[in-house]
């Protein structure tokens, strides 16, 4: 299964710091340049743009912030939509507030004023020569270490411009869940800038010794913060393009369908023949899920009660499931659903049908090697049940807005019957419905989005603790495969979602 | 927008868009009787089936929904090859631009019917 959480990542990272403590390899100035730059983009990443909340929710972020905009003189700027004031700029270029000031005045730094204080976009403040991204083909440790932790800062990037998200479950606008990811990173960067100062050139090495006495501070400003946290579990995909083998045409047809339905959703006016679709392919979903336990119980890998959850669970919800479908079934907002998402949910629909037929029917023999691995075809379902949550939220909320905009309509026939739509309903014609008309929809769609979220905790509860069994025997590093230490050129363009 | 019955258009000779709607309304019922087959089983591997022909039907004309027919003796592939037949009876000038796409993915679900033995549902 090509999938990453930000906890793999992460894991992978601190092994990485932990090789690079013996690694006796020089490190030149360009090298540590690239991991600086990166680990300043992570965490200025992680911490993202400013939000309200409560008041203790608006202090702790402004100490977070605080941390990270005393990072000293970035190499690089934050993202495009990120804008300082004065005082932030010039600590981010590491001058005086009044050279900043001056600039503005004079018209060399762009800047405009509310009133009350300057706003100056990041990419406009200059950060001096360009510095390259770690060459992901390197097999130099801190290459590895910058290419890891950017990879993760794209993750964090990618999650951040979702399209859609899962209720309960938005860990970077939570301050709380981040400070453990950042605790983690930099102590890895205090890690990597002591192994710096002494394999670097002795005239390059302030900058190293900078951000170590940095990332010391900023340990300690964060505090004892727990290192659980809600972030590890966000996950990013990397399908294989060409998949052999049917777990990897599973997983392969997963996250085409999941990434196209997110675009549908996405659309200013949705089809109603992709929300049934989605409907319809959870309670699909469910259905092999539900045949896969069966099928994990009888080789003994799934307790007696816990397949017996997972069969009434489920079969509950792929009620609910179709009973959403049937009212998407009978509106419409006159979209045509896109045909790349229509070949996507053709190839889930093939791949979930041969796998009830080939794999799971009783008596039928599979070739070997084409026999499903049961273990992590669950796996994979487990994270579609995620993606289900999201997309069934998202579909949730649309309803309501569709028929105060007049843009959800049904046929005539099947409305209540009023002297404007006697026309209409004798010519068989669609009208726009009213939103007492559209209350079953909106409480199906609701139990849907309930139902799936109840699907997710049963699969995480029931599947879960069989593959956490065997992790005590395993040494922490023992969980990392040569392979998995293997140059990180894999996880510089992740098709993230 | 309207919505049909599918015993008025099949055997008609009509024009392209009138033929196109009439291969929605086949194949909107060949989804309601596939979905009636599985009998209230939400596992049975027909509403998946059911549910794709909708989402064809919905990619040719999401505005085309079968009323509710009680003469109708087609079986659900009967009403496929119907559309299918309408389908490839629209003068190449007419209909969607898109129609031959939407006409393979329905030849395509053809095949998968006929495997699954739901043809005769």
């Amino acid at each position: 299964m090509s999938t990453t959480t930000v906890g793999d990542l992460l894991d992978r990272a601190e092994t990485l710091a932990r090789v690079l403590r013996i690694d006796p390899a020089q490190i030149t100035a360009d090298q540590w340049r690239s991991f600086d730059s990166t680990t300043y983009h992570l965490l200025a990443e992680l911490l993202g743009p400013e939000r309200t909340g409560t008041h203790a929710e608006a202090h702790y972020h402004a100490s977070v912030t605080s941390i990270v905009n005393g990072y000293p003189s970035p190499l690089v700027t934050p993202g495009s939509e990120t804008t300082f004031n004065a005082r932030q700029a010039a600590r981010h270029l590491g001058v005086k507030d009044w050279a900043i000031l001056r600039d503005i005045r004079q018209s060399r730094l762009p800047a405009t004023y509310d009133g009350s204080r300057y706003s100056i976009k990041a990419t406009d403040l200059s950060c001096g020569p360009d510095v390259q991204p770690a060459d992901p083909a390197s097999t130099h440790t801190l290459d590895r270490l910058s290419c890891t932790l950017g990879a993760l800062a794209d993750m964090v990037v990618a999650e951040r411009s979702r399209a859609t998200y899962t209720p309960g479950f938005d860990p970077l606008r939570d301050d709380r869940q981040v400070a453990p990811v950042m605790a983690r990173v930099l102590a890895m960067t205090l890690v990597a800038a002591r192994h710096t100062l002494v394999n670097i050139p002795l005239q390059e090495a302030d900058r190293p010794l900078l951000i170590a006495r940095y990332a010391a501070r900023a340990l300690d400003a964060l505090g004892d913060v727990d290192r659980p946290s809600g972030l590890n579990q966000v996950a990013s995909f990397s399908p294989p393009a060409r998949p052999r083998g049917p777990n990897e045409e599973l997983e392969a047809a997963l996250r085409g369908w999941a990434t196209h339905a997110r675009s549908e959703l996405a659309r200013t006016v949705p089809s109603t023949e992709v929300l049934r679709d989605i409907a319809n392919q959870a309670r699909h979903l469910y259905a092999v899920s539900t045949a896969l336990a069966t099928d994990s119980f009888t080789a003994g890998n799934l307790s007696g009660p816990n397949a017996e959850r997972v069969h009434v669970e489920l079969r509950a919800a792929a009620e609910v499931m179709h009973a959403v479908q049937q009212q998407w079934e009978t509106v419409t907002t006159a979209t045509r659903p896109s045909r790349e998402y229509v070949a996507a949910t053709t190839a889930l629909h093939t791949r979930l049908t041969t796998i009830q037929q080939e794999n799971l029917s009783p008596g039928h023999h599979t070739d070997p090697a084409r026999r499903i691995n049961v273990d992590q075809a669950l796996a994979d379902l487990r994270y579609a049940a995620s993606d289900l949550v999201e997309l069934n939220h998202t579909a949730a909320q649309l309803p309501d807005p569709l028929i105060r905009a007049g843009l959800l309509f049904a046929p005539a026939r099947i409305l209540p019957s009023t002297m404007e739509r006697m026309h209409d309903r004798n010519h068989g014609r669609y009208v726009a419905i009213q939103l007492t008309e559209g209350t079953e929809l909106i409480d199906a769609a609701r139990q849907g989005s309930s139902a799936a979220r109840d699907v997710r905790a049963t699969l995480e509860n029931s599947l879960r603790p069989a593959e956490t069994t065997e992790l005590p025997t395993q040494t922490r590093a023992g969980r990392f495969s040569r392979q998995d230490m293997a140059p990180a050129t894999a996880l510089s363009g992740p098709d993230l979602f | 927008m309207t919505d049909q019955n599918p015993s008025t258009h099949a055997t008609q000779p009509a024009t392209g868009a009138t033929t196109v709607t009439a291969a929605c309304v086949h194949i909107d019922a060949a989804a309601n009787q596939l979905e009636a087959a599985a009998c209230g089983d939400v596992f049975s591997t027909l509403l998946a089936l059911a549910g794709q022909l909708a989402l064809i039907r919905g990619g040719i004309d999401p505005t085309i929904r079968a009323a509710p027919d009680p003469n109708d003796h087609l079986g659900p592939l009967a009403h496929v090859d119907r559309a299918l037949l309408l389908l490839d009876s629209v003068p190449v000038s007419a209909g969607p631009v898109d129609l031959l796409v939407w006409t393979l993915h329905l030849s395509d679900l053809r095949d998968a019917l006929l495997a699954s033995g739901a043809g005769q549902a």
